[in-house]
């Protein structure tokens, strides 16, 4: 009994240093290459590839990836209500923003979608 | 006591989730409402969003390592990836130049802002790609944000709906339609719909982030013949 929450807490950790290792080390490679893309997005790339390599069993990342998965959703509740900083901004240009931003977003949904469902299989 | 507003977020999230449950309105959307209801608490009480803004900044943090775990759901699929290679490069280069030159040439015929030009350029990617492309262009890494968000929700709204209505039904070319266009928040909505989903809109999310990067001077370069420089 004991020796198992031990097991679980050692799993739960386990996978969180795994997830910042890779983060950082995205980071920090952002950071040498001077590139447009963030960490995170480097993070992403190499434990893809590492998974891919079995370098890293996937059910070592599950406790706390599937955490974060489920609940990604709740984290952009704040990024959204950050909107309230650029009001004065978005008041100015909003017409703009919203007709390209709505016609752009439309056109690249159906586009991708359609020629995507062309060409595969 | 301001930590008390990380709880508010959790609490009117998971109540707008279980309330609207029952609606089928794309409207009806708990990630929608929460941020309303928040920018109105804002706006029309005296409340400060700074200390909202402080105490949540552990979900901003959170986001970080939530975008790298989004390799497990890409490596669930990448027996399906490495078949359809050829279809997904093609379907998500084309999503990158459509997206940027549909925006531009919209946003050319009601504006002659060039700041303004260039911070909506990165509007389809994550934010932090957008934000980067925006500084290195010589937009407003503020306003490119905000637009980014504006659009991420605009797609988690409607995509869903849009691409059923056009009978695009194969998932994995929703998953990918979202990431083009939709970014992070787009992918969000794509897991909640389904693993195939959000696996290939996370696939979208990389290769359009760093395509756009790549493919967005050239844009410049466009917005510089349209717009001479003064």
């Amino acid at each position: 009994m004991n020796n198992s929450i031990f097991i679980n807490i050692f799993q739960i950790l386990r996978s969180i240093l795994i997830l910042l290792a890779f983060l950082y080390f995205g980071k920090w490679l952002q950071q040498i290459s001077h590139l447009p893309i963030p960490g995170s997005i480097f993070g992403l790339i190499l434990l893809f590839l590492t998974l891919n390599l079995r370098l890293i069993p996937i059910h070592y990342l599950l406790p706390t990836g599937s955490f974060l998965l489920n609940y990604i959703t709740l984290f952009f509740v704040p990024v959204g209500v950050g909107l309230l900083q650029y009001s004065e901004l978005l008041s100015i240009h909003w017409l703009t923003i919203v007709v390209s931003s709505v016609v752009s977003t439309i056109v690249v949904l159906i586009s991708v979608g359609f020629i995507y469902q062309k060409l595969s299989k | 006591m301001i930590y008390l507003y990380l709880i508010a977020t959790v609490l009117i999230f998971l109540a707008a989730k279980k309330l609207l449950s029952p609606f089928k309105t794309p409207l009806a959307n708990p990630l929608l409402v929460s941020i309303l209801f928040f920018i109105g608490l804002f706006s029309f009480t005296s409340l400060n969003y700074q200390d909202y803004a402080i105490a949540n900044q552990a979900f901003i943090w959170l986001l970080e390592p939530a975008v790298v775990a989004l390799a497990i759901p890409l490596f669930y699929q990448v027996a399906q990836i490495k078949a359809q290679a050829f279809a997904i490069i093609i379907s998500c280069g084309t999503g990158v130049i459509i997206a940027m030159s549909s925006c531009l040439s919209v946003a050319l015929l009601l504006t002659d802002d060039k700041t303004l030009l260039l911070s909506l350029l990165p509007k389809s990617v994550t934010s932090p790609i957008a934000m980067a492309i925006a500084n290195e262009t010589g937009g407003l890494a503020s306003l490119a944000a905000a637009v980014v968000i504006a659009v991420g929700l605009l797609g988690a709204l409607g995509g869903f709906s849009l691409l059923k209505f056009c009978k695009i039904t194969n998932p994995q070319a929703q998953g990918l339609a979202m990431g083009c266009s939709a970014h992070a928040i787009g992918t969000a909505k794509a897991m909640e719909v389904g693993s195939e989903q959000g696996a290939f809109s996370s696939l979208a999310l990389v290769i359009s982030g760093i395509l756009t990067a790549v493919l967005a001077p050239l844009f410049v370069l466009l917005i510089d013949i349209f717009i001479p420089v003064l």
